[in-house]
C-alpha cells in the first residue's frame, strides 16, 4: 500500500509525488495501491494524472483508497471518475474539472480555460481584458507542452479559494522534459536546473529556424504583477518564484515530465495594466 | 500607383478565433511570405480574434523576418481590427525576430553563459 502524505503547492508536495512514482515504477502486471488520507491539493490532481497514467502504462491497475474529506473535493473536480468513482455534483462551484487533453486540443483547451476558469464567479472584478491576459499566459504553457514534450496528454487542473481570494492553476504534461529537450538542442548532457534557468530566459527555444521562448517571460510578468506564484517541476529539478524570489532545488527522485503550477490572487489584478508587458 | 492592399482575414483562414497553434500560423506566414515575395501589399484583419500568443505569431510573422528586412516587413505588411491586448505580443516578436535571425551566435553565447555559472 502506498500512503500518500500531505500534498500541497511546495516543494514538499511535489516530493511525495515523486516518491509516489519512483517507488513504484519498476512495477509491471499488478494492483497498485494508493491510500489517500491526508490534505490533498484538488489542483495536483493533475501531476498525480501524470504519475498514475505512467504507471497505468506499465500494465497495472490502480486501485484508489481515499478519506471522506479527500473524496468529497476528488470526486467533485472529477479526478476519481477515472478510478472507479462517481463524479460528484460540485455544489460549491470551486473547482476546475480535471482534464486531460490531447496537443492538438488547443482550442479545447482554451475553451475550457476561458468558459471553467475565467468566466467562474469567483472573478467578479476580472476585466474582459485581463481574463484574456490570463488565457493568453496559460495557453502559452499548453503550447510549450504541445509543441516540445512530446507528451501523450496535457493534464489541467484547478481550485478556487473564495475566501482567500485566490485560485491554483496547474499544467502538467508526461513528456521528455525540459532537461532533455535542452540537453538535445545543446548537444550535451545539461542539469534540470540549467535547463530551466535557460528556458526562463526571453527569447530561449530549442525550436530550429523559428524564434520564440517568450511564454514563459509573459508569464513571470503577469505573477510579478498580481502577488500570486508560478512553480515549474521538471526531471528533477524544481523552481519557484514568489514574492519577486526565484528559488531552485532538486529532488532526489524525478518527475516523469514537466509540471507548471500557478497561484493567482483574483482581487490584485487592479494594479495590472494591459500595456505592461 | 500604389496597388490595392490584399486583406487577410486571419479567423477564416485558422477558422478560429484562437489564435494559438504554430500549425495555423504556419497558413498565415505561407500567405504574408508569398505577398511579399511579389511585393504586394497585405493587411492581416485581427476581426473577433479573441486569443493571440507567440508560439502562433512567431510562425506566422516572426518567421518572415528570416527572408525580408523590417522595412520591407513594415512597409507592405500591416494590421487591422487589433484588440490593443495583443499589442506587447505583437511588439515581442517584432521586435525578437530579427535579433533571432540577425545573430544566431547570441543565442549559443547565451547558452555557454548558462553553462558557465
Amino acid at each position: 500500500m502506498n500512503n500518500l502524505p500531505i500534498i500541497q503547492n511546495n516543494y514538499i508536495g511535489f516530493n511525495n509525488l515523486i516518491d509516489l512514482y519512483t517507488n513504484n515504477k519498476n512495477t509491471y502486471f499488478e494492483n497498485i495501491e494508493i491510500n489517500i488520507r491526508n490534505f490533498f491539493a484538488a489542483n495536483m490532481s493533475a501531476p498525480l494524472g501524470v504519475v498514475l497514467d505512467k504507471l497505468t502504462s506499465n500494465i497495472n491497475s490502480i486501485n484508489i483508497h481515499v478519506s471522506e474529506k479527500a473524496k468529497d473535493i476528488l470526486q467533485r473536480n472529477c479526478f476519481l471518475s477515472n478510478y472507479g468513482y462517481e463524479i460528484k455534483y460540485d455544489k460549491n462551484d470551486t473547482t476546475i474539472p480535471y482534464t486531460r487533453f490531447s496537443r492538438n486540443e488547443s482550442k479545447n483547451f482554451a475553451d475550457y480555460v476561458y468558459n471553467k476558469l475565467l468566466s467562474h464567479n469567483s472573478m467578479p472584478n476580472l476585466s474582459e481584458g485581463l481574463k484574456r491576459k490570463v488565457l493568453e499566459v496559460i495557453c502559452e504553457l499548453f503550447s510549450n507542452a504541445s509543441l516540445h514534450s512530446k507528451t501523450s496528454y496535457i493534464y489541467a487542473c484547478g481550485q478556487y479559494y473564495p475566501n482567500l481570494n485566490q485560485f491554483d492553476f496547474t499544467i502538467a504534461d508526461m513528456g521528455i522534459g525540459i532537461r532533455e529537450n535542452v540537453s538535445a538542442f545543446m548537444g550535451k548532457d545539461i542539469d534540470s536546473i540549467k535547463a530551466i534557468q535557460w528556458a526562463l530566459v526571453d527569447g530561449n527555444t530549442t525550436k530550429k529556424s523559428v524564434p520564440g521562448g517568450y511564454g514563459l517571460g509573459i508569464l513571470k510578468n503577469l505573477i510579478t504583477y498580481n502577488n500570486g506564484f508560478m512553480q515549474i517541476v521538471s526531471d528533477d529539478g524544481f523552481y519557484e518564484f514568489n514574492n519577486n524570489r526565484e528559488t531552485y532545488k532538486n529532488f532526489m527522485g524525478k518527475f516523469p515530465g514537466t509540471v507548471v503550477n500557478l497561484q493567482f490572487r483574483t482581487n490584485d489584478f487592479a494594479s495590472y495594466s494591459l500595456t505592461n508587458e | 500607383m500604389k496597388q490595392e492592399p490584399i486583406i487577410i482575414n486571419v479567423q477564416n483562414i485558422i477558422n478560429s478565433q484562437f489564435c494559438i497553434d504554430a500549425e495555423d500560423g504556419q497558413k498565415i506566414y505561407e500567405m504574408v511570405h508569398k505577398a511579399l515575395d511579389e511585393k504586394k501589399y497585405v493587411i492581416l484583419s485581427f476581426k473577433d480574434i479573441k486569443l493571440l500568443i507567440t508560439a502562433f505569431l512567431n510562425t506566422a510573422i516572426g518567421q518572415l523576418y528570416k527572408d525580408f528586412s523590417s522595412d520591407e516587413i513594415e512597409t507592405y505588411l500591416s494590421k487591422i481590427d487589433f484588440d490593443p491586448i495583443f499589442i506587447p505580443t505583437w511588439e515581442k516578436v517584432v521586435n525578437g525576430a530579427p535579433i533571432y535571425y540577425s545573430n544566431p551566435k547570441k543565442f549559443e553565447s547565451d547558452i555557454s553563459e548558462i553553462m558557465e555559472d
